[in-house]
């Protein structure tokens, strides 16, 4: 039995702060933001966090699988930001959409890529027969420290997909495979407001390297080639490295677009290629073939060989769509931004 | 630690979700599950989950600051009628004032209430937005 | 009801901040003759417990100043001042006691403003409207909106506020004595769109205390509790309109139709938190048309009301029935109502619990 997506949903904050206003802001050169591939990138208002967001991707995925709470048997909830640093944040999800009280419920935490561990840990508990259905959400209002290099990209939001048995799904799940290592290229110490990174070493040695092996490692695995798969969807840390391991991998740029959000929403961490992933299921026809590839810091990387059904073309129109969440938008300063975040020191607590 | 615990958990199904007690007496329905109709007295009552989707009737722009709400505001208030037929009255998010109009669509998005900052728990429940058209 | 208001007194509602719950009690009750001799003391205050960290008030307050009889306390919201004069009445009808002190007292100026409107808040529903964004203003505005879809002017509103303004005037303890106009609203900050800072009611501290005796005074300056009633109303969210307030109107078109009451004509003090309330009031029982004419109005709010008076929270119910009883039996402000019957209004919230009280000279 092959597991399969059996619905999915998205949530991208309206608001947006433009790459422009970050460079002015800063003082870096009003170049910069092309040159990573970025416009502008969404921002959770004040009294949202990866919970909430992640409520609403869970809510639409649900509807979109025709699934009832009842008939979930594992919430995961993949997240770099935490509203609890100990407390799990999917209980509150899962409470909060009445799924069952008999389930695993867990948060992941894998920098960007947990949500893309809960979905391989899913597609093991449904062929092994521990689930029918399972929740995977990847949800992140990432934190930038303000000025630095991330403030450009670290953005909102939140993607979630129940995984099923392929026969009720919208997709195939037909490989994946992930590959990991120890490679210390971002991270964020215990009580430390802001993440910080080894700049140009996040590059070749982790992102470039860990997707382009596990890529590697599916077409060994399953025997397909490049030119099998119609789309290409690779998590997103800018606008730019997407379109590079793609050219590393001999993958045409025509791909990669359709499932490129980053440059009009920002890094939304946990949920970027899989919110990508799911911009592509909403355009594509059935049989078409999508290679995913997620990545997280520290440093690891899921392909998934993605086959889509007919069930796709239904299901598109019970939730809104990708294209239809980065089109509604409107732009913020950052003042309204800090605001948002809360990034002004405050007196708070009396 | 200035929020309770039990008593936000104790309600929480009442913030989490739209629950309409529908009185068997007199038919009317009331926002959240309460025992008793409020309306005619009945405890013969039952419960219905709303859809969360609803139409803006009217709402008002706040400026009144009190201790909880000053990184919110100016917050949008509104009166929702429910596709079940019920009033619920709700923040409104997502949404700048000046695009906000009557009779726009709206739906339930959970979202934070209070949060005890910065060791205490935080209370989570609806609001509303208006449904993303294209 | 063979229970009478035989006397009383009142602090001015104001920031008393050299004073506290107990010199307030102190304060108003050394001032008022007849609070003298009582065999019992009923103190109403909504918030001691959140304002002064004060449970138990009633007895602090009664071993403060000095009186060794019983003391008990009550408390319901807005509404606590009439509740405190209803029990009280009932307390001399029944035969149980002869002179009853009703003392209202409240501090709202312990904290700054938002924290105070935190408070007042908190007479709605905490669970269920408070934490979901609705506060007081957010009704009042909701329904003012209400009334102005169905045709009434914005500038109705705004007539209530330069009347109360007006009777403040003259009123020795009223907290707002300055006249205001219709140019005033044009600038007038906002609390809850199209609800301005001049639709509400002044925040004060204050303490008023009456005496309430199962006997008339001999010198015939009393007057008689003839009713006490209360009616509780519908949560605003479970309503057709915010603006139905159906327990206050109930109320008040019962007792004006059982005395054959013309409250153009009689001592009257309508609860006024927020402009709307008494516009709805007026409305719904037919003595206001589009055009808001308060001219008619003889006695209305004579104090101020709520708006320019002051709305020490807890004690102003007590105001309410000390104003009526004075312009029935005295002066307020340099008025006497020539009326037998003389009537006070409150409510808590909007209108989630309304209280009338019906005097006769």
């Amino acid at each position: 039995m092959e597991a399969g997506i059996r619905g999915w949903g998205v949530y991208v904050p309206r608001f947006r702060l433009s790459a422009h206003d970050v460079a002015t802001l800063w003082g870096y050169d009003s170049r910069l933001p092309k040159a990573l591939g970025i416009v502008e990138k969404a921002v959770a208002e004040e009294d949202e966090d990866s919970v909430t967001m992640g409520w609403y991707a869970a809510k639409v995925a649900i509807r979109r699988a025709g699934v009832s709470g009842e008939e979930i048997d594992a919430v995961f909830f993949g997240t770099e930001s935490k509203p609890y640093a100990v407390k799990p944040s999917a209980t509150i999800v899962a409470d909060a959409l009445g799924v069952k009280k008999r389930k695993l419920a867990t948060d992941l935490e894998f920098a960007c890529r947990a949500a893309g561990e809960g979905i391989r840990i899913s597609i093991g508990l449904v062929k092994g027969g521990l689930a029918q259905n399972t929740l995977v959400i990847g949800s992140d209002t990432a934190q930038a420290n303000p000025g630095d290099l991330l403030d450009f990209t670290a953005s909102s939001g939140a993607v979630a997909y129940v995984i099923s048995s392929a026969t009720n799904s919208v997709a195939t799940i037909e490989a994946s495979v992930t590959y990991v290592t120890d490679t210390p290229d971002f991270w964020r110490r215990d009580r430390s407001p802001y993440p910080e990174h080894a700049e140009i070493f996040t590059g070749e040695p982790a992102y470039f390297h860990h997707i382009v092996s596990a890529v590697k490692l599916l077409l060994e695995e399953t025997g397909l080639k490049v030119t099998d798969f119609d789309y290409a969807v690779f998590h997103q840390p800018n606008g730019r490295f997407p379109l590079q391991v793609a050219r590393l991998l001999g993958i045409p740029q025509e791909k990669v677009i359709p499932g490129l959000v980053t440059p009009y929403i920002g890094n939304t961490y946990n949920a970027s290629a899989l919110i990508g992933l799911a911009k592509v299921l909403e355009e594509a026809r059935p049989g078409n073939r999508i290679l995913v590839a997620t990545f997280g810091s520290g440093a690891g990387s899921d392909a998934f060989s993605v086959v889509v059904n007919e069930a796709v073309l239904e299901a598109v129109n019970k939730g809104p769509r990708v294209s239809d969440m980065i089109n509604s938008r409107v732009q913020i300063s950052y003042g309204e931004y800090s605001k948002f975040r809360g990034l002004l020191l405050r007196n708070v607590g009396g | 630690m200035k929020l309770s615990v039990p008593q936000f958990w104790r309600v929480k199904e009442n913030q989490y979700k739209l629950i309409i007690t529908v009185c068997g007496e007199c038919g009317r329905k009331t926002m959240f599950k309460r025992p008793v109709c409020p309306h005619c007295g009945s405890s013969k009552v039952e419960y219905v989950e709303s859809t969360g989707v609803g139409v803006l009737e009217s709402f008002t722009k706040v400026y009144y600051k009190t201790n909880s709400s000053e990184d919110r505001l100016p917050e949008l208030v509104g009166v929702i009628r429910l596709s079940e037929g019920v009033r619920v009255i709700g923040e409104i998010v997502g949404v700048r004032e000046d695009e906000l109009r009557e009779d726009v669509k709206v739906e339930a998005v959970l979202r934070r209430y209070l949060s005890d900052d910065p060791y205490g728990v935080i209370y989570y429940g609806i609001k509303f937005k208006p449904v993303l058209t294209h | 009801m063979r229970a009478h208001i035989i006397g009383g007194s009142v602090v001015k509602v104001d920031r008393h901040f050299e004073l506290g719950y107990r010199d307030l009690a102190y304060k108003v009750t050394k001032d008022c003759l007849e609070c003298s001799d009582v065999d019992y003391v009923i103190v109403s205050s909504v918030l001691p417990e959140l304002s002064a960290h004060q449970l138990d008030l009633g007895t602090h307050i009664v071993q403060w100043i000095g009186k060794k009889v019983p003391v008990a306390r009550v408390e319901s919201g807005e509404s606590s001042g009439l509740a405190a004069v209803e029990l009280a009445a009932s307390l001399v009808a029944s035969g149980a006691y002869k002179r009853v002190m009703v003392v209202g007292v409240e501090k709202v100026t312990e904290y700054p403003t938002y924290t105070a409107n935190y408070f007042y808040s908190l007479t709605l529903d905490y669970e269920y409207e408070v934490l979901r964004g609705v506060s007081p203003p957010v009704y009042a505005a909701l329904a003012m909106k209400e009334l102005i879809k169905s045709g009434v002017r914005r500038d109705c509103f705004s007539n209530w506020a330069i009347r109360m303004h007006e009777n403040a005037v003259s009123v020795p303890h009223a907290m707002l004595k300055f006249k205001i106009t219709h140019e005033s609203f044009k600038d007038a900050q906002v609390l809850s769109d199209p609800l301005t800072l001049y639709d509400s009611f002044a925040f004060g501290d204050g303490a008023a205390a009456i005496v309430v005796s199962s006997t008339p005074d001999r010198n015939g300056s009393s007057v008689e509790i003839v009713l006490s009633k209360t009616e509780v109303g519908l949560p605003a969210y479970a309503r057709d309109n915010i603006s139905d307030l159906t327990a206050s109107t109930k109320l008040l078109k019962e007792v004006t139709n059982r005395f054959e009451l013309d409250l153009r004509k009689v001592a009257v003090e309508l609860h006024d938190s927020y402009t709307t309330y008494p516009i709805a009031i007026l409305r719904s029982l037919g003595y206001m048309d589009d055009r808001c004419d308060l001219d008619e109005f003889e006695f209305l709010n004579t104090s101020g009301g709520l708006k320019a008076r002051g709305h020490p929270i807890g004690a102003t119910g007590i105001y309410q029935a000390y104003e009526v009883f004075k312009v029935l039996t005295d002066s307020l402000g340099g008025k006497r109502a020539l009326s037998e019957y003389g009537l006070v209004h409150s409510m808590s919230g909007p209108d989630n619990l309304s209280r009338v009280l019906v005097l006769k000279r």
